[in-house]
């Protein structure tokens, strides 16, 4: 019995430095969310108004100049990442999941990490060599095609991880049923994998709409509200590019307050997300 | 099992996924077409010194991306040496030790941070971050530990140690909610059965580790392709001085960060092309980084995910 | 999934509102600062998007608001991200113009036959230093001495050379660091085209760093920061430090400033009155060809300021678009002339008249 209780002296003592150490491991995660939320709020939120949300951009001593071509501008960006990355990287991650546990998904799976690894900066040489020469000008198709390009990976890797995740029951219950395998993806194997696909598109669009670098070779910049897809178009990374090391202080300013609106955008639509698709945490 | 045809559907699915996936996977060999023939002059110019030597002078010409390869590897191994450790641990807080409703909130707090976009990063890193390693934590770590050679001796705050944190914290994310997704899928029934064996939390905790190995694998490499890609965080934070050696507090440089920094003034062809090569480079480094990890975690798929 | 549906045609109709609604910018009063406005050109009505130089970018967006708002028809587009690229974008013909901080390469000249070169700023490249025993007397320095720093020969503030050329000024005996761009810029190029001058070890034939917008920094002790204010910033937090740094930028951080001497063994400011003397005296000198190319670093003259930097606006002669020829020829002609006025309050130096009379023909050909 002694010994019973030296060993679970001991196991307990790990169980405890576990769960002091895991929690330590959350507050250091949050210490620097906490550092720089406070830190873009100090040095954005004096930009902010109705008139900055709404407004084009018109130099520094107006106030009433505004970032509201690059809301939307990144707004449609990251829209079309969406259209064009996360149908393809679920259809792919799918594939994966069902059908990839061989040679070729081994493969595959090389291919999308290295894909996933690409700088930003390269996919928007690959975009720009690709489409913006041989169109002759720069556009939003473009950059939401730089964009999307790089949703893709990270959509498909989250995907097979989170359909993997399903429990083969459900499955075997979709199949006892007389359905095809197909039939049970869709209807039962997707929507319990769900919460894990949303998880890894938010994660994948929330990145790319904070993007400079791709931006930079395929939609340019614009100072006016969206001509059309096959222009060039404003998007926040940009402006906070441009006038971040700007030497008047009301540009600079505006910059900062560009990176809170930004911030606060992904925020919002991520918790909108999650809401309209019942996204919960799954019991385990 | 006797081997029954399949039926046409799932057949038509089978096809049209793979088909998805094949266009994917031309698309990434595309990328590598595309980069490798415009870095093509660049390789011929400068052959196997492109990778190999240390020389990056653009007036000479002379471009060796050695430090560039060093600094990549060196600033995400840092990354990773942070991020995965504290990834899986806050998945597991968020999955076995957090109060059940505590655990979405807690779980979009950290998403948050894949919300900031990486050119705030790179500011908030400069200007905030940069200052107090240079007036106060560099110096006091050189005063009490100088002695160890992977401290360097120079104090710059900017360097290898500041741009492998941040690249930290811009991963972390990633890792964590991956992580937390591979964690779920642990069949409930295992957990259940190792806590009604007398197991604590530690134990189930560990054998869900165990589990969840391909996610977490995954969760993993998401975060490495992030931080060997990351071009503006990292140009502003790393210093951007091509030194390659093992020292934490010195300047470095980036493959993705010296293309950024030097493509928007560069217009000599030779240039250009050496400077697309880096991206070649950084395209092949990934593929070996990769291959090498899956050999020392072995094949994943297959173990049960 | 239908619950999505709804979310989607919000935000859809929020996108397309934006398309419907591109109102030209409204004129408002215009602000003190900036230029009175030109008369607007009735009719002028085009999209114009330019790309390059971040020295000019200030300026430019300066320019844009004022002349968009006295021509409310005309769109001017314009973002910073590099020289290089805006060359390269504008030989493609995907902008219609480029701001650069150096002339078409031969290269480039020879993808592009019908480039005209406008001039539109000059500026000083400034040495700046933190070193807080000198207090408010600027240190005086000439080419061979800030050569020798950057090449690391000179390494210390109180070296013999320097002390030099300041008698009487008590220099610290501290290590030199010297802080340099780690980004591709016109600044390093015009900052090494003077050195390249002025001093014999410089030049790439004789194992120098050479000209370019990137080059390699042999002195042992370099830090490097991305862009004007990351050099500003790492001199005023790095004491013992020197760095180049762009005249826009200068006066923000508060810098120490050197005083460089010039051909005439001047020690001159940095001033934009200084540039544009420099920039009178080199066209004097000739040092710009008939199509407006060429250098005003180390021009003679007592008052020019010896490391001076020019940026022009490349466009193509030829156009496809009438609209765009007039709205571009309308704003070349503003920035040239009411333009200027906005020049030095902003730290730049305005055009001098004899080089705006020759740039005003080059401006008369587009379209042509």
């Amino acid at each position: 019995m002694e010994e019973a209780r030296v060993t679970s002296l001991r196991r307990k003592a790990t169980n405890h430095a576990f769960t002091t150490i895991a929690a330590l491991a959350l507050l250091l995660a949050l210490v620097p969310l906490v550092g720089v939320t406070l830190y873009v709020l100090q040095q954005g939120a004096p930009a902010l108004s109705w008139d900055f949300l709404t407004q084009v951009p018109k130099g520094s001593d107006d106030p009433t100049s505004g970032i509201g071509p690059a809301l939307q501008g990144t707004l449609v960006l990251t829209l079309l990442a969406a259209a064009i990355g996360v149908p393809l990287g679920i259809a792919a991650g799918a594939w994966l999941a069902e059908h990839g546990r061989n040679k070729w998904g081994d493969a595959f799976r090389l291919l999308l990490d290295s894909m996933a690894a690409t700088p930003s900066i390269v996919m928007g040489l690959f975009v720009f060599a690709v489409v913006v020469i041989s169109t002759g000008h720069f556009s939003a198709m473009a950059g939401g095609l730089a964009l999307g390009l790089m949703v893709v990976p990270v959509v498909a890797r989250t995907t097979e991880v989170a359909l993997r995740a399903v429990p083969d029951p459900l499955r075997e219950a979709g199949i006892a049923l007389g359905a095809t395998h197909a039939r049970t993806l869709v209807k039962v194997t997707l929507p319990a994998a769900g919460s894990g696909i949303v998880t890894g598109a938010i994660l994948a669009l929330a990145r790319v709409a904070g993007e400079t670098a791709p931006l930079l070779f395929t939609a340019l910049y614009s100072a006016y509200w969206m001509r059309g897809f096959d222009k060039p178009i404003a998007a926040l990374s940009t402006f906070i590019y441009q006038f971040y090391r700007d030497p008047t202080p009301a540009l600079r300013q505006q910059a900062w307050g560009a990176a809170f609106v930004l911030f606060v955008a992904v925020f919002g639509a991520n918790v909108l997300v999650r809401i309209l698709t019942h996204a919960r945490s799954r019991q385990p | 099992m006797a081997k029954r045809s399949e039926h046409p559907t799932d057949r038509a699915t089978r096809l049209g996924l793979g088909l998805v996936a094949a266009a994917v996977a031309m698309t990434v060999l595309a990328i590598a077409y595309v980069l490798g023939s415009h870095a093509w002059d660049a390789f011929r110019f400068a052959g196997t010194s492109l990778a190999t030597g240390s020389d990056w002078d653009p007036v000479e010409p002379s471009f060796g991306a050695w430090p560039f390869i060093f600094g990549t590897l060196f600033s995400s191994a840092i990354a990773i040496a942070l991020a995965v450790p504290i990834g899986f641990l806050v998945a597991l807080f968020l999955t076995e030790l957090a109060p059940r409703w505590l655990r979405s909130p807690l779980g979009i707090l950290v998403e948050l941070l894949a919300g900031v976009p990486s050119i705030v990063f790179g500011m908030w890193g400069f200007f905030y971050l940069a200052p107090k390693m240079h007036e106060t934590f560099e110096p006091w770590v050189l005063a009490h530990a100088g002695w160890i050679p992977i401290f360097g001796e120079v104090t710059p705050g900017v360097g290898f140690l500041l741009a492998g944190l941040v690249l930290a914290i811009m991963i972390l994310p990633t890792i964590t909610a991956i992580s937390r997704d591979a964690l779920l899928g642990v069949p409930r029934l295992e957990r259940e059965a190792a806590y009604a064996l007398g197991a604590t939390r530690w134990e189930v905790a560990r054998t869900s580790l165990r589990s969840a190995k391909a996610g977490l694998f995954a969760a993993a490499t998401l975060g490495l392709g992030r931080a060997l890609g990351e071009t503006i965080a990292v140009t502003l934070v790393i210093g951007n001085v091509a030194h390659s050696k093992l020292r934490l507090f010195d300047q470095g440089a980036t493959l993705a960060s010296t293309l950024a920094n030097q493509v928007g003034e560069a217009s000599d062809p030779l240039m250009l092309s050496a400077l697309i090569a880096l991206g070649f480079i950084l395209f092949l480094l990934t593929l070996v980084v990769n291959l090498g990890a899956r050999l020392v975690i072995e094949r994943p798929w297959r173990k049960h995910a | 999934m239908q619950k999505l549906l709804i979310p989607i045609f919000l935000i859809g109709a929020l996108v397309l509102a934006g398309c419907a609604s591109n109102t030209p910018p409204t004129a408002t009063t215009p602000p003190s600062s900036s230029a009175t406005t030109t008369p607007a050109k009735d009719g002028l009505a085009a999209d114009l998007s330019g790309e390059g130089s971040t020295f000019v970018g200030p300026i430019m967006e300066k320019w844009r608001v004022a002349f968009g708002n006295a021509n409310p028809g005309v769109h001017i587009s314009y973002l910073a991200d590099g020289s290089g690229k805006g060359r390269a974008s504008v030989i493609g013909s995907r902008v219609d113009f480029a701001g650069s901080d150096a002339p078409l390469s031969a290269g480039e000249a020879g993808n592009m036959t019908d480039a005209l070169h406008i001039p539109v700023v000059a500026g000083g490249v400034l040495v700046a230093y933190n070193v807080p025993d000198l207090g408010k007397t600027p240190l005086r320095l000439d080419g061979a001495a800030i050569a020798s720093i950057f090449l690391g020969t000179i390494t210390k503030w109180n070296d013999p050379a320097i002390a030099a050329i300041n008698p009487g000024v008590t220099l610290p005996n501290k290590d030199i660091t010297v802080v340099v761009r780690s980004d591709g810029s016109g600044t390093t190029a015009t900052f090494t085209d003077y050195l390249n001058k002025v001093d014999a070890r410089w030049p790439k034939a004789n194992g120098g760093p050479g000209v370019g917008a990137t080059v390699k920094w042999p002195a042992a002790s370099t830090t490097a920061a991305n862009g004007n204010p990351g050099v500003g910033s790492t001199i005023q937090t790095t004491t013992y430090s020197v760095g180049y740094i762009g005249s826009d930028w200068a006066d923000i951080s508060a810098l120490q400033q050197a005083v460089v001497k010039n051909t005439a063994g001047e020690f001159v400011e940095g001033t934009p009155e200084a540039a544009s003397a420099a920039l009178d005296a080199a066209l004097k000198a000739n040092a710009f060809d008939a199509d407006l190319k060429g250098s005003a670093t180390n021009a003679g003259g007592a008052n020019s300021y010896p490391i001076t930097a020019v940026s022009w606006v490349i466009v193509h002669q030829h156009q496809s678009d009438a609209n765009k020829a007039a709205a571009l020829k309308a704003f070349l002609e503003y920035i040239l002339h009411d333009g200027q006025q906005l020049s030095t309050p902003n730290k730049y130096a305005p055009m001098p008249t004899s080089l705006v009379t020759k740039a005003d023909a080059l401006i008369a050909k587009i379209g042509s």
